[in-house]
């Protein structure tokens, strides 16, 4: 499970994604550093819980592949 | 068999009243302890993400100790701990949450061994025939399971940093693991076997033991921790045998000095300062002036400050460690 044991405060990044009600899209939210998935889980939880989330996932920064756009480079930087 | 609900304290069998307030007291003025402890890491936490985990666990905690409080008010005999803010004074308590963490690996430690034990012992009250009990344990359950992959978590993360860590990491848990393992009971349950017989905890003892021996010892054994535990056929043995001697069945926890027994024992610290220290706070109130006033907590939001109370205008405040505090 802990696929990615990095050295404390060198954790991948999980971007946070939430919906407040059935049928509203999924918003960004933010990001959390984690060294696993499940405690990326727990670190979401607390952190975003101003609002009551119906539904909320954690993905991993280097899931999110980015498409070639003109935007694409500035994407790549921050990955 | 009929097992009609105790809906309430007036339908209890009378050989349970007593084990059950000794239990709930002793549930909740730990977990009461470990809201404050963690809450001792909110700003402190290696990272962000594990101070603001830490905030939510404290806040977690405090709030299991409140609805486990509300189970006393009708029990006969039962002390009054609701209003309180802070630690009662007689609060029933395990060594390991006396003082302040010294540091985040003792937190996690608090987390894997205390509040995983603690939570396997609600989880024998999950389907209790005391209503009230059994209704304010689920939601308790159901927020233990974060506390349960945090704690996991960062016990991985910690072992993985190196040996010299995991051997702290060792030293830690054994400080806490006689208090951890006596806590669900001698044999069939010690005190405890009046609530099981009344069907008040599914069960208890050695039973609930190694419920929570199967959910550490794998975990233990991942991490390269060398726990004196080992696998058997059923379960997990100990090595080494338990300080059933200096188990006190009342307070639910293990004496490993030789004090005298019931109210004889020393005071001892809470929130990580001496009773006498607190009575005798320097600090003056800046809100009404007033010197009466008492010292919380050693940690406040910053580690450089202390948080202190005023007896008079009844104000929290904090104030800068140096020049009032003496040496550490």
């Amino acid at each position: 499970m802990a696929v990615d044991m990095r050295k404390i405060g060198d954790e991948p990044v999980y971007e946070v994604f939430a919906r407040r009600v059935d049928g509203e899209p999924l918003r960004h939210i933010g990001s959390v550093a984690a060294p696993d998935d499940m405690l990326a889980r727990v670190y979401a939880r607390s952190i975003y819980d101003e609002e009551s989330w119906i539904t909320m996932y954690v993905v991993p920064r280097r899931a999110v592949i980015p498409v070639e756009s003109t935007r694409t480079d500035a994407v790549d930087a921050h990955a | 068999m009929s097992t009609p609900l105790l809906d309430r304290a007036s339908a209890l069998p009378a050989e349970a009243v007593s084990p059950l307030v000794d239990l709930v007291v002793s549930l909740a003025d730990n977990k009461h302890a470990l809201g404050l402890r963690f809450a001792e890491w909110c700003s402190s936490g290696p990272t962000i993400e594990a101070g603001v985990a830490a905030t939510a666990m404290a806040q977690d905690e405090l709030g299991h100790a409140r609805v486990l409080y509300g189970i006393l008010e009708d029990l006969p005999g039962a002390p009054r701990r609701s209003d309180r803010e802070w630690a009662a004074e007689d609060a029933r308590t395990v060594a390991l949450v006396a003082e302040s963490f010294p540091s985040w690996p003792h937190a996690i430690v608090a987390n894997v061994l205390l509040d995983r034990a603690l939570t396997f012992v609600l989880q024998s009250a999950a389907d209790s025939r005391y209503l009230p009990l059994q209704q304010r344990t689920r939601k308790v359950i159901e927020e233990e399971k974060f506390h349960a992959v945090h704690g996991h978590g960062w016990l991985r993360q910690l072992a993985a940093e190196g040996p010299s860590l995991r051997s702290r990491l060792v030293g830690i848990i054994r400080a806490g693991w006689a208090d951890t393992l006596c806590w669900f009971g001698p044999g069939e349950g010690g005190a405890l076997v009046p609530l099981v017989r009344a069907g008040i905890l599914h069960e208890a003892g050695e039973a609930v033991r190694q419920r929570f021996l199967r959910d550490v010892g794998p975990l233990f054994s991942e991490a390269g921790l060398a726990i004196p535990l080992e696998p058997a056929a059923n379960g997990w043995a100990l090595k080494e045998p338990l300080p059933w001697t200096n188990w006190d069945e009342t307070n639910r926890r293990v004496w490993m000095d030789d004090a005298p027994s019931g109210a004889q024992r020393p005071g001892r610290p809470l929130l990580g300062v001496r009773a006498a220290d607190r009575a005798q706070s320097p600090a003056v109130c800046p809100f009404c002036g007033s010197g009466n006033t008492e010292l919380i907590s050693l940690f406040g939001s910053t580690s450089l400050t202390s948080r202190y109370h005023c007896r008079e205008c009844r104000s929290a405040f904090e104030q800068v460690k140096w020049g009032s505090l003496g040496e550490p």
